[in-house]
């Protein structure tokens, strides 16, 4: 399916992405921080994330209470090549999903939003088993 | 109770019941971090559809083949730090590094090949312009040594 940027979004407007356990680890910067496997969908090659603004924390952990929140802004999507691409069949007016060109741009964007200053967490659930 | 419930992915990182704990123990005198990796990967392999919460396929056995052989290929470079291994969207399997400024990624593909991604994290963060990817064979364990040098030295 054809995506479209979400041209309604600016730079600086903030995205949230739902995080498994398994797909975050300790980091000396921030204590935890998320891998690129938290970013990367090569089921669907689109990457679902929510729009702040349009959703709250209590909504997207809703069906997942173990998971974590990570946000970045779309702008640093953007930076790395991708699109925040509308989703008119969703019926969730917050749901976006994050589109590439292809495999290794995808692969390369997701590993730079695992840095310190371009993430923050917004609800953090660490994995147990981390020493 | 949901599907994803019963199928979560924290599975992955609880510890192993004891019959399984008996054939990690047989790796005694293996690098910690390949202990760990392959504890991981065990726990990757009881994954079921859906254990995104989505519709994520359940990792596919040619994935858990590689990733295994892969770690075969590098178990002797003790110094390792330990990885981290999660189960990837599509069936796949994901290993990744940091090491000083370094990254490496190998991820391992459904089908089973496997492809690496390096990036040097400077001060301004990541730049996906410096960063490389592309294949690694299975076949040639030189290329997964040459991954791991540059990891570990910068070479």
């Amino acid at each position: 399916m054809t995506r479209v940027d979400d041209q309604d979004l600016d730079d600086e407007d903030v995205l949230w992405r739902r995080v498994l356990p398994t797909w975050i680890t300790p980091d000396e910067v921030t204590d935890y921080r998320p891998i690129s496997l938290a970013f990367i969908d090569r089921h669907t090659s689109e990457v679902s994330v929510s729009v702040a603004s349009l959703t709250d924390k209590a909504t997207m952990l809703k069906e997942h209470p173990d998971d974590s929140l990570v946000a970045f802004k779309a702008g640093a999507v953007r930076k790395a090549g991708g699109i925040i691409g509308l989703t008119p069949e969703n019926p969730d007016p917050a749901h976006r999903v994050l589109c590439y060109d292809n495999p290794s741009q995808m692969k390369k964007a997701a590993k730079s939003l695992t840095d310190s200053s371009v993430f923050s967490w917004v609800v953090l659930k660490p994995p147990t088993n981390q020493a | 109770m949901s599907h994803f419930a019963q199928i979560h992915p924290r599975s992955v990182s609880q510890p192993l019941p004891s019959a399984q704990w008996s054939k990690v123990t047989t790796l005694s005198g293996s690098p910690a971090w390949l202990v760990d990796a392959r504890r991981s990967i065990s726990r990757i392999a009881e994954l079921r559809q859906g254990w995104d919460g989505e519709t994520s396929p359940a990792p596919q056995r040619q994935a858990i083949d590689s990733a295994n052989r892969l770690l075969e290929q590098i178990e002797r470079y003790w110094e390792l730090p330990v990885p981290c291994v999660g189960p990837a969207i599509g069936g796949g399997v994901g290993i990744e590094w940091r090491f000083e400024t370094r990254n490496l990624d190998l991820e391992v593909l459904p089908d089973g090949s496997v492809e690496y991604l390096k990036a040097d994290q400077g001060p301004a963060g990541f730049d996906v312009n410096n960063m490389e990817d592309g294949p690694v064979s299975l076949d040639n364990p030189k290329e997964a040594h040459a991954l791991i040098r540059w990891l570990m030295q910068g070479i």
